[in-house]
Formats: C-alpha cells, structure tokens, sequence
C-alpha cells in the first residue's frame, strides 16, 4: 500500500497537478492578449502624476520617521494598512501552505530517492510547531467561513472543499507525527490528502495559486506587481 | 399593461459561452470578501453583504452560469437591483487575487438587457433611513 502510494499514485498525482496547472496557464493566455503602451506618447501631465506617485514627491524625506510616514502612507491606500491583521494571518497561512512541504525532512528523502536532489530542511520541532501553527490557521479561516456574514454571504460548498483539501493534509501530518490513532494508517491518510490537494489545484477554487501569478504580474491595472503588458480579451 | 415577457435562455447561454474570461473568474474566486471594503457603496450601506462587489457578481452572473441561462423572468428582476441599484461600474473594486468584478456585473447587465430587463429611470425611490 505504501509503495502504491507513494510510487506510481504520487507519479498520477504529479502529472495530473502539472498538466492541470499547464491547461490552465494555456487557458490564461488564450483569454488575455499583449497590448503594450508607450509612455511617452501619454499627454506630459499623466506622465508626470506617474512620476510623481512613485516618487512620493509630496513628502520630502530627512529623518527615519519621514521613511516611516512615507511606508505607512503608502500602506494605507492598501489592504496591508487597512486591515493589517487579516493580511498578517493570510501571508503567514500562505506561506506555511507553500513552503513547509518544501522543507519537511521526510518530503526531502523522497525527493532525493525519486530525483538525487533535495532542498534545505527545518528542524522536526520547527516543523511541528508550524504544522500546529497552520492548523489554528485553517481554523480561522473555517470559523470565519461560518461567522462572518460577507463571507457566508458568497460561500458555497466549493469553498469548503478548497479550504479543506489545503487543512487536511497538515491534519493528518500533524496527527501521524504525534502518532494519534495508528501510524500507519494516519500516515497514508496524508499521503493520500497531499495527493488530492495537488490534483485538486487545478480544477478547484485552489486554481486561485497560480491565476494570482499570472494576474498580478501579467494584467495591467493600477495593482500589477511590475508593469502587467496584458489585457482581457471581452469576447473570445 | 406591460407585455408578456418570456427568458431565451438560449440566447443567454450563446452570451455566456461567449465571455469566456467571466467563467474563469467566477471559478477562482474565492470566496474570501477582501473585496467588501474597496466598494464605496458596501462602506456606505452599513455594511450590508448584499453590496459587495463579489457578492454582486456571484449572485448575478454566477447564477446565470450555475443555471446554464435557464433562468426565470422573476430571478432577471431580482437581479436587477443587484447589478444596476447596487453597483455603479465605477471599477474602484480591489480583488487580490486579481479578479475583475466589474466586467461580471457588466456582462451581466448585458444579459439582462438582451432579455428587455433594464434600469427603469422614472422610477421613483423611497429615501434611506440610515
Ligand atoms: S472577488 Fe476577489 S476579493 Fe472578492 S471574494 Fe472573490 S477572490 Fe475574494
Ligand atoms: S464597480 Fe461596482 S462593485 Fe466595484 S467598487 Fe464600483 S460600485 Fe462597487
């Protein structure tokens, strides 16, 4: 069972999660189209206020608490400065989701068995500790699915199952470590879990990980990380 | 006396198949309302879910796609206030996933018009208690 597991059902699950991921990348491009705009040729007042926006010209800057003021202006106009906690939880939430797995020793032997290679590793005890982190996480994010009226106002079943196919394989993981109910059986329950939550990136709202890529830094609008050169396509 | 109306859904669903971009973004939402606070008609309605911006799309457009078009004439209504009283297409929505919200409500408003349901501007509005 555990060489099915984690030999040719990790293989599908992999293939599945880099097709997938591919299709919808191909899906991105077929409905955005390049369209470049030159800046010079913008009339000199839009490209000044352009200008002037990045530099911040409308606070001279002398001491550390003008840099300050500065940071804390400019996080203001955005979701960080406006509701700090909220974005605290999501990046550390999305961080752990991505880079823990990465980090795992366990996950590590594997890729040196399958591949000969395997990045840097964080202690047992630092592991867990995020797992546990993660996990109260995920709670937040569940009880607030439930609680909060805009949220429950826009959630379907949907939603349930992206946020459980991401909060059960840190479950599992975290209860194999600590060895609740058997080992074994706990262990393939997260082997399984991981699997689904690779195949599931695709094709559920989980789809989110790589459209925020692709729209954040392809599309141009006034939040493009870098300057986005793609634009919708309104009827394709 | 106002005519008999009936839905093409048909109709409803070439428009649907047509904007292909709209279903990508309705099946990446997710759901979160980070959106709320960045509608100015949301802050200003105390709050009220029905305001914000994914709200509107989804319960719009969303519908129309759930519903493959076959909608009735009543849920075309509903979605009336939704996406003219409730939404201005001032575009000022902010999604940090990078959905755009305001071409859902659009789409959707041209869905409603191709079925005769526009905004009525004669209409005369009772005032707000706030
Ligand atoms: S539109 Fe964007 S911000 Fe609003 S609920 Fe959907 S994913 Fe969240
Ligand atoms: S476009 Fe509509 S939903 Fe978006 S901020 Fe303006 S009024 Fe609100």
């Amino acid at each position: 069972m555990y060489d099915f597991l984690i030999g040719p059902m990790l293989a599908f699950s992999l293939v599945v999660f880099v097709a997938g991921v591919w299709y919808r990348v191909h899906q991105f491009f077929s409905l955005s189209k390049e369209s470049k705009i030159d800046l010079s040729c913008l009339p000199k007042i839009i490209s000044d206020s352009i200008d002037n926006r990045e530099k911040d010209e409308y606070i001279r800057i002398n001491s550390a608490t003008d840099l300050l003021l500065k940071w804390k202006l400019r996080l203001k106009r955005t979701f960080l400065g406006k509701h700090p906690f909220f974005s605290a939880v999501t990046i550390i939430f999305h961080s752990i989701l991505i880079l823990l797995p990465i980090v795992t020793v366990g996950h590590n032997v594997l890729l040196d068995d399958y591949f000969g290679f395997s990045f840097p590793t964080l202690s047992e005890s630092s592991v867990d500790q995020l797992t546990l982190l993660f996990i109260v996480l995920f709670f937040f994010f569940f009880l607030r699915r439930i609680f909060s009226a805009r949220v429950r106002s826009v959630t379907t079943y949907r939603d349930y199952i992206a946020l459980l196919a991401t909060g059960l394989p840190f479950i599992t993981g975290y209860l194999a470590y600590h060895q609740v109910f058997s080992y074994d059986i706990m262990l393939y329950l997260h082997i399984i879990c991981g699997e689904l939550m690779l195949i599931a990136i695709p094709f559920t709202k989980l789809v989110h990980m790589p459209f925020f890529i692709l729209s954040r830094f392809f599309i141009r609008y006034e939040l493009t990380f870098g300057s986005g050169t793609r634009k919708w396509v309104e009827n394709s | 006396m106002k005519a008999v109306q009936s839905v093409d859904s048909k109709s409803i669903r070439k428009m649907l198949d047509q904007n292909k971009n709209t279903e990508f973004f309705l099946s990446v939402c997710v759901s979160c309302g980070m959106c709320a606070d960045s509608c100015f008609l949301y802050v200003n309605n105390n709050k009220d879910p029905s305001y914000m911006p994914s709200y509107k799309a989804v319960h719009s457009l969303g519908r129309l796609y759930r519903k493959k078009g076959k909608v009735s004439l009543k849920e075309l209504e509903d979605m009336k206030d939704l996406i003219w009283n409730k939404c201005v297409l001032c575009t000022r929505c902010y999604c940090p996933v990078g959905i755009s919200i305001p071409s859902m409500i659009a789409q959707a408003r041209s869905i409603c018009r191709s079925q005769g349901i526009c905004r009525e501007y004669d209409q005369v509005e009772q005032p707000k208690q706030l």
